[in-house]
């Protein structure tokens, strides 16, 4: 079947079988190299995508309901300030992760930077939770979000007191 | 492809359109011999190889341990590898690999470690030092423990995988391994082709990498030789639950037996330890990990009289690599556990105890243990307020006459421990590191290195230490990775050790070119090699990290189900050159042992089917004790002493007289059941050596 959607930012339209995992697509049709295959059952969470706006399991999302929506991956994060935030939190922890979560990671973070409010702790922590990597502690990462979500709140700040 | 574009990728993401997959078939039998083995019709493309297809040598020999590339006729653990199918469609490929029929005659399996003939020995270490018999007959308090450690997966965020190209005569391996030479020499071995023929590429390393030792050998091995049939480039990578159950990124079950002996003034006289490992079928470490765990048992305390016996027991299941915490942390766990058992039979402060018993020989030593002791333990006093909560806590229980309680128990642990310097490679004859530093002559610093760390913290580290030493900003030094197609050294990659091994290297090289900066004329190029050491430096306490930790518990008075509330860990590393990183580095280490330590068995044989465990909310609190001594490795000591110290706290409370009612005796039990299973530890007796005969 014929699948329209957007990726990050652009129009695409392929041809995949509608029982496809949307990793698959991604990866092999659109050649998005930043998602990883690992446990295919949204566990290990290295194949976290944007979807309309809310962190998704593409190894659980079959090709067909892709149609129509919008998809945001690593390299449409790239583009954005969010990006920038969230690289200058980690050389400020000076943590690194490995490239098998560091999608899903940045993808997470987005996330909660983008929210209407500031998160409370649990929800942040249930956020973080989806990654099962042990590349990085969870407290060096729960510590990233916070100084991510301070300093984009200070940006805020700045623009309002102008 | 430019090797720094390599380096950021994975085996997934070299896959191109004409590549060619393969899958392993392995053994549905724990041992047994092959009858038969009858392959599905294929199509052109596809096709099998078995054993009698390898050209050369058959076998990867480290040490003493010889291990086959494909099964022979014999098979000796479940999931080991019999053939190779490879073909361009994987799922095709996945169903004609269920098509195959195997027919094993099945032998009796050894899967028993507890108790062993001698011919399932893989190693085995006995230290004796004084008279352990007398000692214990004259001793005036005796103890005696038995501790069964679980077996655990090394979790590492990308599954064994391996990248072949084929060219005419010419074969590049895309991997990921801290020993490329291992993988170069049996190779060309396997296939017989020159090894100017081969190219090792090293793909991208992730920080968690204890188990890329070995067993990178032999994907590569099955790589190269379905390229080799097919002439395909082929991409083989391991499912997580492939990697899971046959691969042997696994700690071994260890059983541990530690009986000691005290005169009454409460000095520690003997120690009789018996610890054995099952490390499965082959397992090229086994030496050095009972090496590691005597020399823990016998170093840090005072013990007049001591026996160790240890063997790394053989079975029929999957072979072992090398883990984090090589022998340390059973040693580590066994002994604070005995120390505090003792201070408890003595009704004496677990902390005075071991000050009293701390080591105090001087083989030439420039720092006093009990210094460090005291140091040490006085920082993790103050910060975790130990004193003050282990008394609160033998209060309560001392008021605890009834032993019906309904409030939730709180307790407290301590444990001391060390971690040794680069233990692995002291005995590993071909483990080599070399590094070339060129003072050019428009006085650039070139470093040139066999393996240039992904981490940018490392690269830190060697700038400071090489612009240090010359007098040069850190704009002026170039870090590169010596030419791949050179001789290959084998090299550790992310590890501490690594860093702090080519740090000393550099810095040796750096002062070498100073010597002769101004007597010769430039470019001043200097090689250094880490040589093997001939003696072992991990007697002497300056090459030691230390450390102590303390663990704080709840354990709920309506469920019993244990919690950690609270875990300090001080660390006495030298100079600690990046304070953020190591604390990161512990933080991760502590929070990978206490998810450990809440893992419930997996029955179903599935690595994602139980939730795993997260370690959040635990207020963790490390601190450092700084000196100007030369860095020390950091990355094994919580593996020892957090589980020791949450030990030690769970002993606390299980301590408490329970009176007998039956509903106390539901709730004893329970707390038994409970704190056994959640803590995968069990209480255990008896190891006894079989006899052959």
């Amino acid at each position: 079947m014929t699948i329209n959607f957007i990726l990050n930012g652009e129009d695409i339209s392929i041809s995949a079988h509608a029982q496809e995992k949307a990793l698959i697509v991604l990866k092999q049709f659109c050649g998005i190299a930043s998602l990883h295959t690992d446990c295919t059952s949204g566990n290990c969470g290295k194949c976290i995508i944007l979807l309309n706006g809310y962190p998704s399991n593409s190894c659980l999302i079959p090709a067909f309901k892709l149609r129509g929506t919008e998809i945001i991956t690593l390299e449409g994060i790239k583009q954005t300030s969010n990006y920038a935030l969230i690289t200058d939190s980690i050389l400020e922890h000076h943590a690194s992760w490995c490239i098998f979560c560091e999608s899903s990671r940045i993808l997470l973070l987005s996330y909660i930077l983008d929210m209407p409010i500031r998160p409370e702790t649990h929800l942040i922590d249930s956020i973080l939770s989806s990654i099962h990597c042990k590349c990085l502690s969870d407290t060096v990462f729960r510590e990233i979000a916070y100084t991510a979500l301070e300093k984009k709140e200070g940006r805020i700040n700045r623009y309002a007191n102008r | 492809m430019k090797i720094s574009d390599i380096r950021n990728l994975s085996v997934e993401n070299l896959i191109s359109s004409d590549c060619y997959y393969a899958i392993i078939i392995r053994s549905p039998a724990a041992c047994g011999t092959i009858m038969s083995i009858e392959f599905p019709h294929m199509p052109r493309d596809y096709r099998f190889i078995t054993y009698d297809d390898i050209p050369g040598n058959s076998t990867i020999i480290i040490g003493t341990s010889k291990i086959p590339i494909l099964a022979d006729r014999t098979v000796w653990y479940e999931g080991q590898p019999i053939a190779i199918l490879t073909g361009p469609d994987r799922a095709k490929l996945i169903a004609f690999a269920n098509n195959v029929k195997l027919t094993i005659e099945p032998n009796l399996p050894e899967m028993e470690f507890k108790t062993f003939s001698h011919r399932q020995l893989l190693a085995n270490d006995i230290v004796v030092q004084g008279n352990p018999d007398i000692a214990f007959l004259q001793s005036a308090l005796q103890t005696e423990q038995s501790l069964y450690l679980t077996p655990a997966y090394s979790f590492h965020p990308d599954t064994y995988a391996a990248y072949c190209t084929y060219n005419y005569d010419k074969m590049d391996i895309y991997i990921t391994s801290q020993w490329p030479a291992l993988i170069h020499k049996t190779i060309c071995e396997m296939l017989k082709i020159k090894p100017e023929n081969l190219v090792i590429k090293k793909l991208y390393s992730a920080p968690s990498f204890s188990s890329k030792i070995w067993y990178p050998a032999i994907v590569a091995c099955h790589t190269a030789l379905a390229t080799f049939y097919s002439k395909h480039p082929v991409a083989m990578i391991y499912s997580r639950n492939e990697d899971f159950l046959y691969s042997p990124a696994h700690y071994p079950q260890s059983l541990i037996s530690m009986k000691a002996g005290m005169d009454e003034q409460g000095s520690l006289q003997v120690i009789d330890a018996v610890f054995c490992a099952d490390f499965g079928w082959q397992a090229p470490s086994s030496a050095t990990i009972l090496n590691q765990f005597n020399a823990i048992i016998k170093d840090i305390y005072n013990i007049p009289h001591v026996r160790i016996q240890s063997f790394g027991v053989q079975t029929n299941t999957p072979p072992h690599d090398s883990f984090t915490a090589l022998g340390t942390s059973q040693a580590i766990i066994a002994l604070e556990k005995t120390m505090d058992t003792c201070a408890s039979l003595l009704r004496m402060d677990p902390i005075q105890f071991r000050k009293k018993n701390i080591s105090t020989a001087k083989k030439g030593y420039n720092t006093s243990l009990i210094a460090i002791f005291n140091e040490i333990t006085e920082k993790i006093i103050l910060l975790s307020d130990f004193n003050r909560k282990y008394a609160s806590c033998k209060l309560v229980k001392a008021r605890q006459t009834t032993g019906f309680y309904t409030s939730n128990q709180r307790s407290i642990g301590f444990a001391f421990g060390c971690q040794n310097q680069l233990s692995y490679f002291h005995q590993l004859d071909f483990v080599r590191h070399s590094i070339i530093v060129t003072l050019e002559k428009n006085l650039d610093l070139t470093i040139l290195l066999p393996y240039v760390p992904d981490n940018p913290e490392s690269l830190e580290i060697f700038k400071s230490t090489a612009a240090e030493i010359m007098g040069l900003s850190k704009s002026a030094i170039k870090i590169a990775e010596k030419d791949a197609h050179g001789k290959i050294e084998n090299f550790i990659t992310s590890s501490g050790s690594t860093v702090l091994l080519i740090n000393d290297l550099i810095k040796k090289a750096c002062i070498d070119i100073q010597k002769k900066r101004f007597r010769e004329t430039l470019p001043i190029s200097i090689t250094k090699l880490y040589k093997q050491q001939k003696e072992n430096k991990n007697s002497n306490i300056s090459q030691k990290t230390w450390g102590a930790a303390v663990v704080e518990l709840e354990c709920s008075g309506i469920s019993l189900q244990p919690s950690i509330t609270g875990i300090w860990l001080v660390v006495n590393a030298g100079k600690i050159l990046n304070k953020e990183k190591a604390r990161n580095s512990l933080l991760l280490d502590i929070e990978t042992v206490v998810s450990k330590l809440y893992l419930p068995l997996q029955a179903d044989q599935q690595y994602y089917s139980v939730k795993q465990p997260v370690a959040k909310n635990i207020p963790i609190t490390i601190d450092f004790i700084e000196s100007s001594a030369e860095p020390k490795n950091i990355g094994e000591l919580a593996y020892g002493l957090i589980p020791a110290a949450a030990l030690n706290a769970l002993q606390l409370i299980t301590d408490t007289p329970i009176t007998n009612d039956s509903f106390i005796d539901y709730r004893e039990s329970m707390l038994k059941t409970n704190l056994n299973d959640v803590f995968s530890f069990s209480v255990e007796k008896d190891i006894t050596p079989k006899d052959d005969q």
